[in-house]
């Protein structure tokens, strides 16, 4: 634990490294630090976090925790079915509904179930655009385009999309672990192309493309999912 | 309303120097403010857009419509809120890391990020850490975090509130968040 002189220290000599230019910083600081190498350190570690740091902890804390909110706001619990699925956990939320996990009984294989949220269920606008999306992706024959099993509703009035279960990352939490290289970056963006130009060939707009809609399968294969703002032309 | 009624006197008899009605304060802010954040939340999560109010400035214009509230208090307000917000958004990142993981144990996944991510649970219970930490040498840059990212104050507000000028405010938030993210991105391996 760096001791409170200490610390007051390193706060000058980081603000007046700041106020030189980063040509300027090497001399500025074997002067002032002199033989005291830790001290160097320090600051040196200090000013290169700073130079990479523009957007760090510039959102509120309380917009990081919404994702957290949506998994707890899970109204299905495990071991539920819904018609021929049974529940196994929730695996996230998007804007119209939450998404589970569950098991197909009868073909014996997991899938993705996607719920209309409770307040959309009566709402025949928002259920159009939730049958559209399930219509405009299983439209298309396509590997990398998420496979649609079936679209139904639940005995108490809620529809639902039964849907390939992918399992992967998202291409956003994978950029959050570092900057793609560039033949996976390619590889990425050949197979979303491909995506969407079968899409296109058939009339039909994504119009929501994503980091959070792309997700990437340990195989190498990438999906494009989430078709909910799709346009059919 | 009778909890806004009951906060605005306790921090009047806060201002007054009773330092107790400060520990009697704390719940009732504490329960507002969490009702208030899951309403925003599910609403946030579901139109996904970001409001860029402060959930805190939401607070006050609530209970300030009803009664009124010295500068003095509205400072203290602040202070007390962003402390609040920290607390149930580390409460329940830490539930909800648990709940997830079957385990109180974390580890981190902040590699070279710029914003919080993948893992908002344990990025959130990493950096209530590293501030402590950092409340240890230097409390004042974290009373600035606890403002500016838990109670999501601007620059401005949070010099207000602090009693200092908006280039201090500005300088030492710089330093509080490189020193933060030197400390998340060195020392915190899986533990």
């Amino acid at each position: 634990m760096i001791t409170h002189d200490r610390w007051q220290r390193i706060k000058e000599i980081f603000y007046s490294a700041q106020d030189r230019t980063p040509a300027e910083r090497s001399n500025f600081l074997d002067e002032v630090c002199g033989d005291d190498v830790s001290m160097r350190e320090e600051v040196e570690a200090l000013l290169t976090a700073d130079a990479d740091n523009e957007n760090f902890l510039t959102s509120p804390a309380y917009e990081f925790a919404a994702g957290m909110l949506a998994e707890e706001a899970s109204e299905f619990v495990a071991g539920q079915t819904v018609g021929r699925y049974e529940i196994l956990c929730p695996l996230g939320a998007g804007g119209m509904g939450q998404i589970y996990l569950a098991r197909d009984t009868q073909l014996g294989r997991n899938i993705a179930l996607k719920l209309i949220a409770q307040e959309f269920a009566t709402d025949s606008r928002r259920v159009l655009r939730f049958e559209q999306e399930a219509r405009a992706a299983s439209a298309l024959n396509h590997p990398n385009v998420c496979v649609i099993h079936e679209i139904g509703i639940t005995d108490t009035g809620r529809h639902f999309i039964a849907m390939e279960h992918i399992q992967g990352a998202t291409l956003r939490d994978h950029l959050a672990r570092g900057p793609l290289k560039l033949p996976e970056a390619l590889q990425i963006a050949i197979q979303v192309g491909a995506a969407l130009g079968s899409a296109h060939a058939v009339g039909i707009v994504h119009r929501d493309i994503k980091p959070e809609n792309i997700m990437l399968r340990p195989d190498g294969y990438v999906k494009v999912v989430d078709f909910g703002l799709a346009k059919l032309t | 309303m009778g909890s806004s009624a009951g906060i605005t006197q306790l921090l009047e008899r806060w201002s007054n120097g009773e330092e107790n009605a400060r520990d009697e304060l704390m719940p009732l802010v504490y329960d507002e403010l969490h009702r208030l954040a899951v309403t925003y939340l599910r609403r946030e999560r579901r139109e996904h857009t970001l409001q860029p109010t402060a959930l805190v400035n939401e607070l006050f214009l609530k209970f300030s419509e009803q009664h009124s509230m010295s500068w003095q208090n509205r400072a203290q307000f602040f202070g007390v809120a962003a402390q609040m917000m920290r607390r149930i958004l580390v409460d329940y990142a830490r539930a909800h890391y648990a709940s997830k993981r079957g385990g109180s144990r974390y580890c981190v996944s902040l590699k070279n990020i710029a914003a919080f991510g993948a893992q908002p649970d344990a990025d959130l219970l990493a950096l209530h850490d590293v501030l402590n930490e950092l409340e240890q040498i230097d409390p004042d840059q974290a009373r600035i975090v606890e403002l500016r990212f838990f109670g999501g104050l601007t620059i401005k507000e949070t010099a207000e509130v602090m009693g200092t000028s908006h280039a201090t405010v500005e300088r030492e938030w710089k330093l509080a968040r490189a020193f933060l993210k030197r400390e998340l991105t060195r020392t915190k391996g899986p533990s």
